[in-house]
């Protein structure tokens, strides 16, 4: 009951600039609260949060039996969603690209010990990595409001994947396989604050059909929006806006010295309060 | 934790001590969960997670216990939750107390409004039982316990739980033979067991150990084989464990003081194929919750317990009258009544036992 969950109430937002807002008062808060001598600006911040995005991703994809999408989708909408209210002088991307990993994959049942959940990892780097994990798991809960469930796109994009099978009699394979590729690049934009995972998915088939030449209006007319004529030119608006959205977002990555820089900057003007290496950082669930 | 202050110790779970608290600020009395994590290399642990988001993706209801707020504490963290005064397995085991049809329709209702809402946000709860529905003080009902021990009320002076066991009976067929996958029909077979137990004043299938809760049920419904139930042979522990051959009893037998529209709807729960037992939400509208007598008022509920000062006990939640719980015999849908007449529905079961016509007529000796 995606109309009455939290996701949609608590977790979607109206424009771009809304959730951009969100970020930047947060980043603000936390600057004002401690003051370091060179701090991270916010559009590193932004940066280093896109970069972490993309590696959640990866760093999920190389458990064996793999992770379901919808899990991973679970893990990266909790990543972003800490920084609409936490920055990371406080709660550093790369912390919370693992604590969010592990807090996914146990809220979706996907079963782990913190002893597998570290064994991806080189050894020098599990025992740091698992201390992070379990010391920040109630922080990062509570900076998700406690709000654990996440509705993911995967689902619809395969309910309407079948449908046009079943319905439209379309050949679905390759569809399937452009669009999964898709959406694997739209669910690390803003999208996922601005859209129900219906149309998000529905965007993902759109544009693939449109690269493989399917003729997906035709389905939408007859199958998605016969009683509703207007709904239709609206949810061409919707996919043409999420995939502009997509397109500006695409060229904004780092480079791998860019990065670096960044983390290197970020590392020095830490919150020390929150840092698992700091000697002072003996307590679990600090509270924020 | 500042805006709390601690009354009294009432119970304990699996991963810690339940507490009663005043909320200081508004005065309203909650129950506080504390959870420990000391101990706990995983970290959270999963099922205290599963309550975590179930609960606080569950809209509000009625007959769900609310989770006002969860946070971090010490070296773990802590629940908030509504404070019931007690709960339906209290009742039952309070031999003073006589539920009548009209108490038990109440209860019923209740209930079934509950597994609806969960079922309809396609929430499993896998572990209904008497202990984890807990009562106001102003008799309504909640589902509690969402992947986590229970909440004891007023533990010290009640008799002690000898049986962590209670799950077990309300356990469906499908898990006492290992399935892996399963669905809301695990919680329909255990509404089933709590209506039966409501009427007999004990439970159905009292089984001391797995085993043992497996020969209760066939016992009652029969030995199980492929014709009865598709699939059967395919379960993890189907050929562990074989069981003489059984003829169903018919359950009037088993209970006698039901009326037959009871009898109907505890027949269309007890089924072993979990997706014929009968959803909640269409049991909602069974001709048993609008026959004479009609459901009771909560009001109406024997109270929970009498207790020593009443007024330090006073409900959290007043819980405002619920015109919905109150159906009216004229809301019945005329057709619902006219289908369904008792000897109509009685071919539910006798559908799935078909191979074996001579059933009732072997039973009677």
């Amino acid at each position: 009951m995606f109309n009455e969950s939290t996701h949609k109430k608590h977790w979607l937002f109206p424009d771009l600039a809304h959730i951009d807002k969100l970020r930047k008062e947060a980043y603000d808060k936390h600057i004002e609260t401690y003051t370091p001598l060179n701090p991270i600006t916010y559009e590193e911040q932004s940066l280093l949060i896109r970069h972490y995005s993309k590696e959640l991703i990866k760093f999920c994809s190389v458990y064996n039996p793999p992770v379901p999408p919808g899990t991973i989708y679970t893990a990266l909408t909790y990543f972003n969603r800490i920084y609409l209210r936490e920055a990371s002088i406080q709660l550093q991307p790369r912390d919370m690209m693992f604590s969010c990993a592990y807090l996914a994959f146990k809220v979706d049942e996907y079963n782990l010990s913190i002893d597998q959940f570290l064994k991806v990892l080189p050894k020098e780097m599990q025992s740091l990595v698992g201390h992070t994990v379990i010391s920040f798991e109630l922080t990062v809960m509570s900076a998700l409001n406690c709000e654990l469930a996440v509705y993911s796109p995967y689902r619809p994009l395969h309910g309407l994947l079948t449908d046009m099978k079943v319905r439209h009699s379309e050949e679905v394979e390759l569809l399937k396989d452009k669009s999964e590729k898709y959406l694997s690049l739209s669910i690390l934009t803003d999208v996922i604050f601005l859209y129900p995972p219906s149309q998000i998915a529905l965007c993902a088939i759109y544009i693939s059909c449109e690269d493989l030449g399917i003729d997906i209006e035709q389905y939408m007319t007859e199958c998605l929006f016969s009683d509703q004529p207007d709904g239709m030119k609206q949810a061409i608006k919707i996919v043409r806006t999420q995939d502009e959205i997509l397109k500006q977002h695409n060229n904004k990555y780092l480079g791998d010295s860019e990065w670096k820089i960044i983390e290197e900057k970020l590392g020095k003007c830490r919150n020390p309060e929150f840092d698992p290496r700091d000697p002072n950082f003996t307590f679990r669930n600090k509270q924020i | 934790m500042e805006s709390y202050e601690i009354l009294c110790r009432i119970g304990e779970g699996a991963h810690g001590v339940v507490f009663k608290a005043k909320h200081i600020q508004s005065g309203y009395h909650v129950a506080l969960k504390k959870i420990a994590l000391r101990k706990i290399e995983d970290g959270i642990p999963n099922n205290i997670l599963r309550e975590v988001k179930t609960l606080m993706s569950l809209e509000e209801h009625p007959n769900i216990v609310r989770l006002f707020e969860v946070f971090p504490h010490g070296m773990g963290f802590v629940l908030v939750f509504e404070f019931m005064l007690s709960d339906l397995s209290e009742v039952l085991r309070n031999h003073s107390i006589l539920l009548s049809e009209a108490q038990i329709k109440c209860y019923m209702l209740m209930l079934l409004q509950g597994v609806s809402h969960c079922h309809k946000h396609n929430i499993i709860h896998r572990d209904l039982k008497p202990a984890n529905l807990l009562l106001s003080s102003s008799g309504h009902l909640k589902i509690a316990d969402f992947g986590l021990a229970r909440v004891h009320c007023l533990a010290e002076d009640r008799p002690q739980y000898s049986h962590q066991v209670a799950t077990r009976w309300y356990r469906p067929p499908e898990l006492l033979y290992g399935a892996r996958v399963y669905d809301e029909g695990v919680d329909l077979w255990g509404v089933g067991c709590i209506l039966g137990e409501l009427i007999n004043s004990s439970p159905l299938f009292p089984g001391e150990n797995d085993i043992d809760q497996l020969c209760c049920v066939t016992r009652i419904l029969g030995t199980p084989n492929e014709q009865v139930w598709p699939g059967l042979s395919d379960l993890p522990d189907y050929k562990k464990i074989t069981f003489p051959e059984l003829l169903p009893i018919p359950l009037h037998k088993i209970v006698p003081d039901a009326a037959p529209l009871a009898l109907d709807l505890l027949e269309s729960f007890l089924v072993y194929v979990s997706k014929r037992r009968l959803p909640a939400v269409r049991a909602l509208i069974h001709p048993y919750f609008f026959s004479e007598p009609i459901p009771a008022h909560h009001t109406q509920l024997p109270s929970p317990r009498t207790l020593p000062k009443r007024d330090l006990f006073q409900i959290f939640s007043s819980a405002e009258f619920d015109p919905s719980l109150l159906i009216h015999p004229s809301k019945i849908p005329s057709h619902v009544i006219a289908v369904t007449t008792p000897t109509q529905t009685r071919k539910i079961p006798k559908q799935i036992t078909s191979k074996k016509s001579t059933t009732d007529k072997n039973s009677k000796f």
